[in-house]
Formats: C-alpha cells, structure tokens, sequence
C-alpha cells in the first residue's frame, strides 16, 4: 500500500516492487514504500518480517532482485558516497570493531563525512560517559550502542536509520537513543527511520509508521490518521448470533451471542452507518494502542 | 535420534564435513604431487633414503588432520547447557578426534602404498596420530583460557614428538630417521592405551571445571604485557585527510602486521633452530633464502587475514560497519591491495635488512661470498619470491575478499576429487601413451584457464567500471614484461621448453590478475 500523503519535498526513500529472495525464500514481496522527507518515521514488523533486508536495500547491501531503490533520488548501489555520506546508520549487532578504541573510531568515521561537527562529537561522547582510550571489546552492549550512536549522528545526518536501536538495552540507553532521535529531527528537514519491535518507543516518537508482515507493507500512515481510524467497537444485536456479521472496515472480530466486538480501520460515522445497517447499536467504542493495532493486522 | 552421543556425532560431523573432505583432498593432492614427480624422477621409494621422507610425511599429516579434527568440533562450551555429563561430552569430542584422524591418516597411508609402492607401515602412525590427538586436546581443555596453552601443548606434543623420532630410529644411532614405525609391539600398545587414558582422565577433569567457568590460576604475566603495551600512538593524532587514508589505516592497524610478523617469527625460530641442532655458519645463507623463498606459504594464512571483511574470523560476509562505509568498493579494494604491498614490502625489508647484517658479519669473520649464497642460486629468485608471494597473498585474498571462500573451497574440492578420480580411472583404463598425451594437455589447460580468467576479470571490472582502462593497460604492461623476462631467463637455460615458458607466462598473469579481481571480489561481497 503506497503512502497517500503527497509531499512538497521529493521524499529520501522511494521503493517501488521490491521483491528480494534468499534461496525459495521471498524476504521482501513486491514492496513500495515512500519515506517523505523530514520527521520520524516507524518501521514496525514481527521477527522475520523483513524490516532488516529492507534497511540492507535502503543502505545498498542488497541489490534489488525485482522493483527499485531510491534514496535521496540516488540508487545506493551504484552510488554509495552520494546516499552513505548523507546517512547514519545504527545496525542492530553494533557492528563495530573490536580493537579500535573510541577516541580512534571517531576519528577513523570522521574521515567519510565532510559534515563531521568535531563538538557535536564531543558533547555526544561526554554526554554518553564515553572514554576516548576504551577499546570497543571492552565496552558494555549498552555503551557499545552509544559508541554507534554517537559516530551515526555526529556528522548530523540528513536520514538517520536506526535498526532495532533498542534491542536487548536497559531503559537509560533506550532513552538515550530516543532523546538522540528527537534531538535529530529538532534539526530542521532531518529524517529517522527507524525499525523496531518495541511499539511504545515507536508510538512515543514516530510521525509515521509503516507495519511490514511477511515481507509487505501491511499499512503505512501517519501516526495521528492510524490512531483516529483504527477503534475497537462494540455491537449489541438483537438476536443472539452464531457469527459475526461483516462490517465495514473490520480487521478482526471476536465475542459471542448478542455482543461482538470489532477492530476497525474506518471513520467513527462510516462505523455507526454501517452498524444501524445490520441491526446493531454501538455500545463501546475505544481507541487502540499501536500494539494492538499492530497485532490485529497481522494476526 | 534417541542417544544423546549419536545426536553430537552427527552434530560435529555435520558441522566439520567440508573441513573434513577439504583436508584429506588437499593432503592427497600435495603428496600425490610430490610422489608424482618423484616417481617421474625415477626415485626408488624403496631406498633407505626415503625412510625420512616418509616419516617427516606421516608426521605432517598427523599435524594437519589433527589441526582439522580440532577446527571443525568447535568448543565444547557449546554442549555445557545441555543436560550431558561431562564424561559424554569428553568421550564423544575424544573418540571423534581419534576415529576421524586415524581414518584419514590409514587412507593416506593405503593409497600412498596402493599407488606409489611406498610400503608405509599402517597401524603404528595410525595409533600414534589418535592417541596424539587426543593428548592434545585434553590439553587445550586443561590450558583453556590460560596463558599456559602455548607451553603445555609444546610439553606434550614434545614428549609425543622424542617418542615418535624414537621409533624411528632418531637417538638411537642417528640424527634422522632410519627405520618406520613398523611393528607395534606390547610396550607401544600399553603407552598408546596409557596415553589414550590419561587424555580421558584430564579431559574429564578439565571439562568438569571448565564448565563452571574456572580456569587454571593465570601467572599474571600477559595481564601485565597487556598493560605496558596497551599504549594509544594515536593519541594525537591529526585527522585523516581522505576516505582512502582512513581506510588503509584501518586495514593496516588490522592485518598489516600480518607478513612483518610472519618473517620475525621465521627469523627468530630460524635462528634457534641453527643455534642448537646446526651451528654450521654456512648454512646460515642458505636457511635465508629458504625463508624468503617460501614466504608465500604462511602467506597463504596471512591471505585469508587479508581477505576477511567479515564481522568474526569465520564469517568473510562483509559486515555493516565496513559495508556502510561511504566508499567505492573499487577504492574499498585499492587500499586492502595498497596495504598487502606495504605489508610484503616491509616484510621483504626485515628479511634483506637481517639478511645484509648477517652476510656482512658473516663475511667479517672470514666466509666467503659464495658459502653465504650459493652459486646455483640464481639472481632472478629474488625477483621471483616477492612477486610470488604477492600473487599468492593477493589471489587468496580476492577469494577471501567474495565473502564466499566455502563456495571456492566446494568448487576446488570437487575439481580436485575430479582430477583423483580421472587420474585413478586412467591409470586401469587408458594405455600409458594416451596418459601422457592427457597429461600433458592438462598441463597446458592450466595456463591458458589463469590467463582467460583474468582477462575476463579485467573485462568485468571494466564493464562495471572498478578499474579505468589505464590500471588495465599498466596491468597489460607488467604482464608482457614480466613474460618477456621469462622468456629472456628461459633462453639461458639450454633444456628450457615450450611448455615451461606457457605455464610461467601463465603464472605470470597471477600477479596483475587481483587488480581486477579484488575489486569485483569486494563489490559482490558488500552488494548482495
């Protein structure tokens, strides 16, 4: 499903029918995806769903079997300087090097990106408790993460792309991480992308938000259109039912007898139509946290 | 599978299978090519003198099928959450180890006599390599983690090593071997099974304590070494002025000691060696040129160094970090090959530099020129070894470089098993002559497969423009020069033929060929 909002800009990520394959297995099938230039944007998806490969194509470590991959309007394949010097980028394994010490992985990064802001490096070091003369190996997973952090967002990126920033890390490095990518998007016409499986970290900061399942995108809207259309309705009947009948916008349904309970991606006066038009009144109506949004698209 | 011993059988099997094949394919074939051209020699393996060639061979392949066997189990700390005793996981590693070297080790032996009429002796190496396998590796589980490892392997693989030579007739009598370990009489079978014990009783031991995390009580020497080397000579240093300067420093920091080191070390256990069993100042010169000579073959380890972008040892897929990098692969591939040239260049430049001080106090103390080098050495192997090493290390390294060097190890295992088989089918099936015309056409296939393959890597690399046309027209250059050179060299030598100069020109190629391959080697690599 391609995103609707049409934006002034020319968006940072176009991916149009990508389709990536690992032996019979299909990661990514026939996937388009627009990331608009500017805010946070949430890639959210269970494990195995394909959010990883989708980045390897973003960052151009995967080429595309079918479809296309455009970031900045660039293709990251044939260009890397172009698209890699004007991305930050956060791998969910903290894929650093061992040996190095951190005082050398800043200075080794800082060699690739023109941009590099050498007191935004330092305030970031400081800030995160990092030591200059500390070997990477030495350093714990929370640290490590900080180390990544710090070398992805030092040279002020335009699209930060945090894979699973918040994997396996205790809850003052997440913030750390959150407050980075708010302090990100502060600079005016910066772009996260970020994936996760933590839904409240995602509903905390996202603008927009993306669900992949299965290796498509099951939904892409803004977070203030996903939390306005997706209601968990219930329905009183007249008569007790064995099953329940269809609604409009319904993705799942669950109760018994005269009372059915449904989650629904519509507008409320579509829902109320749609309920008097199969005898039923609206007994509840609630909003859904993105978890459970997420969890009744793709179960 | 019900039995928890068969599940970790089938377990390591699996795990260690290409290893496995890898291994005993690659013994084969580098004996079948020193025995072949033996034979071609018309060397009677028979001779008495062939008795130390056959017990230095055997000794070797104990080492490299033990070095496989303990590669491919991976460390028992894998099993130490699963409800086994200790005394399972130790029997079963043991028993594996001792099973899979002796099997290898009994079929190089059969076919060496099968095909070479070398009459070997069967079951005395074959105890002797299981019971040595298994000693070792007790003793790595008891020196696990600790800086002990290096000097008890060397303890025991020692006492296993004067046992060995003993058998051999080395000590009793002789500097070398005089007889193989033919019979095995009641004294070997009791210290093969008090050897055997033993392991298990260690192995026992050491796994039951290692499994609870201790470790043998450290001296404390390497925290100490650690400490006093653990100097940052970056610490003030300027920033780096270019993409490609960082990189190569990256590569450097990270394998550029590779080679440098090697030649240190080769130096150093050269030097010990002379001074206790040789003290022969005019051999001195001679073990040099020896060193250099055959640099290329701990190269090859240092190639698989240089050839890893991977995240781990083991894993050559390049990594996130180094595959989002905002480089050029092509620029990516320039520095590794940029850094393999320094690394070899300071290499060769420790080995002259120690090689002219020796010469020079060598001469001051009365030797003359010609007992420090040979006069059969001739000029151009000096030209030839870094040149060889160079298109070693690179050729590996491009390999490495893919990401894939399963995949190429595959494809050579199988080639190879192609090769023993046609060999062995045509030495029942096809009359002498026709074997020999077979022969030879094999040997002309090789250079003329080297040089279609790189001028098809230069066109690949080409098309995808990783090198520009004037890197391809320098690489032609070098290529024609260095046939030429051949050709020049080759007319010096009276019983030069056409096929020597076809197969050097062929090799010749080797050495421009990983300008083009490293490129499209890191760019299939990042991109997948």
């Amino acid at each position: 499903m391609l995103d609707s909002i049409s934006s002034s800009t020319s968006p940072i990520v176009e991916i149009r029918g990508l389709t990536r394959k690992f032996g019979d297995k299909v990661a990514l099938n026939d996937l388009s995806l627009v990331v608009p230039r500017g805010g946070v944007f949430g890639l959210i998806g269970g494990n195995g769903a394909g959010k990883t490969t989708l980045i390897k194509h973003i960052l151009g470590m995967l080429k595309a079997q079918q479809g296309s991959v455009h970031v900045f309007g660039l293709d990251p394949v044939q260009d890397p300087v172009g698209t890699l010097g004007r991305i930050g980028y956060l791998s969910e394994e903290r894929d650093l090097p061992d040996w190095m010490r951190v005082g050398e992985l800043i200075r080794y990064t800082q060699a690739f990106f023109p941009n590099w802001d050498e007191s935004y490096a330092e305030e970031l070091r400081q800030s995160f408790d990092l030591d200059k003369k500390a070997r990477i190996k030495t350093l714990s997973r929370g640290q490590r993460a900080r180390a990544g952090l710090l070398v992805a967002l030092a040279h002020r990126p335009e699209l930060l792309v945090l894979d699973e920033p918040s994997s396996g890390l205790d809850p003052v490095v997440r913030r750390d991480i959150l407050c980075a990518i708010i302090r990100t998007i502060a600079d005016e016409g910066r772009t996260v992308l970020f994936s996760s499986h933590l839904l409240d970290e995602v509903e905390r900061v996202a603008d927009r938000v993306a669900i992949i399942h299965h290796g498509q995108i099951m939904l892409t809207a803004s977070m203030e259109e996903i939390k306005e259309q997706h209601r968990r309705v219930t329905l009183r009947f007249e008569q007790s039912l064995d099953h329940p009948p269809e609604l409009i916008g319904s993705i799942s349904s669950s109760g018994h007898g005269k009372e059915w309970t449904y989650v629904c991606n519509t507008e409320m006066s579509q829902l109320r139509n749609a309920a008097e038009a199969i005898g039923a009144t609206v007994v509840e109506e609630a909003a859904l946290t993105l978890d459970e949004i997420f969890i009744s698209h793709i179960l | 599978m019900r039995s928890i011993p068969l599940a970790m059988t089938w377990e390591m099997l699996q795990r260690g299978r290409w290893y496995l094949i890898a291994c005993f394919l690659g013994a084969q074939l580098i004996i079948s090519i020193v025995f072949g051209a033996l034979a071609r020699a018309g060397v009677d393996f028979e001779d008495p003198s062939m008795v130390g060639v056959g017990a230095s061979f055997l000794l070797t392949y104990m080492f490299l099928f033990s070095v496989s066997a303990l590669g491919y189990q991976g460390p028992p700390s894998r099993l130490y959450t699963y409800p086994i005793p200790s005394s399972t996981i130790v029997s079963v590693h043991l028993l594996v180890s001792m099973a899979s070297v002796g099997l290898q080790l009994w079929l190089t032996i059969f076919l060496m006599n099968t095909f070479f009429k070398t009459h070997w002796p069967l079951w005395g190496p074959v105890m002797f390599a299981a019971a040595t396998v298994c000693s070792i590796q007790a003793t790595i589980w008891l020196t696990e983690k600790s800086a002990w490892a290096p000097l008890a392997i060397a303890v025991v693989a020692g006492l296993l090593g004067f046992w060995y030579h003993f058998r051999c007739g080395v000590g009793a009598g002789g500097r070398f071997p005089t007889v193989l370990w033919t019979s095995v009489n009641l004294v070997d079978f009791g210290g093969f099974l008090a050897v055997t014990a033993a392991s298990f009783v260690v192995g026992n031991f050491a796994i039951s304590r290692n499994r609870c995390g201790e470790q043998l009580k450290p001296l404390g020497i390497h925290a100490w070494l650690c400490r006093v080397l653990d100097f940052d000579p970056d610490e003030k240093a300027l920033p780096f002025r270019s993409p490609a300067e960082a990189q190569l420093w990256y590569e450097w920091r990270l394998k550029g000691w590779g080679m440098p080191a090697t030649v240190v070390f080769g130096l150093f256990i050269g030097m010990t060696i002379w001074l206790i069993f040789v003290r022969d100042p005019k051999l001195i010169g001679t073990g040099f040129l020896v060193l250099g000579g055959y640099l290329s073959v701990p190269g090859m380890v240092c190639a698989f160094i240089i050839g890893n972008t991977g995240r781990l040892d083991t894993d050559f897929e390049m990594g996130h970090f180094l595959g989002s990098r905002p480089m050029k692969s092509a620029e990516m591939a320039r520095t590794i090959l940029k850094m393999t040239a320094q690394s070899l260049l300071l290499a060769f430049s420790i080995w002259t530099l120690a090689f002219l001080v020796t010469g020079a106090i060598l001469l001051a103390s009365g030797l003359a020129p010609a007992d420090i080098i040979p006069k059969d050495v001739p000029w151009w192997s000096f030209l030839a070894a870094p040149l060889g090493c160079w298109a070693v290390i690179t050729v590996l390294a491009s390999i490495g470089l893919t990401g894939r060097p399963m995949l190429f190890a595959q494809i050579c295992c199988a080639v190879f098993a192609l090769y023993l088989a046609g060999v062995c089918l045509s030495v029942f099936f096809l009359p002498e002559k026709v074997r020999e015309q077979l022969s030879l056409a094999v040997t002309y296939i090789i250079p003329m497969a080297i040089l279609s393959v790189t001028v098809w890597l230069f066109i690949a690399a080409l098309r995808r423009h990783l090198i520009d046309w004037s890197s391809a027209v320098a690489c032609a250059i070098v290529w024609i020069s260095l046939s030429s050179l051949v050709v020049l060299i080759g007319m010096q030598y009276p019983k030069g033929n056409l096929l020597g100069y076809f197969v050097l020109v062929g090799m010749a190629a080797l050495v421009v060929a990983p300008i083009a391959a490293a490129p499209l080697a890191v760019s299939w690599n990042r991109t997948r």
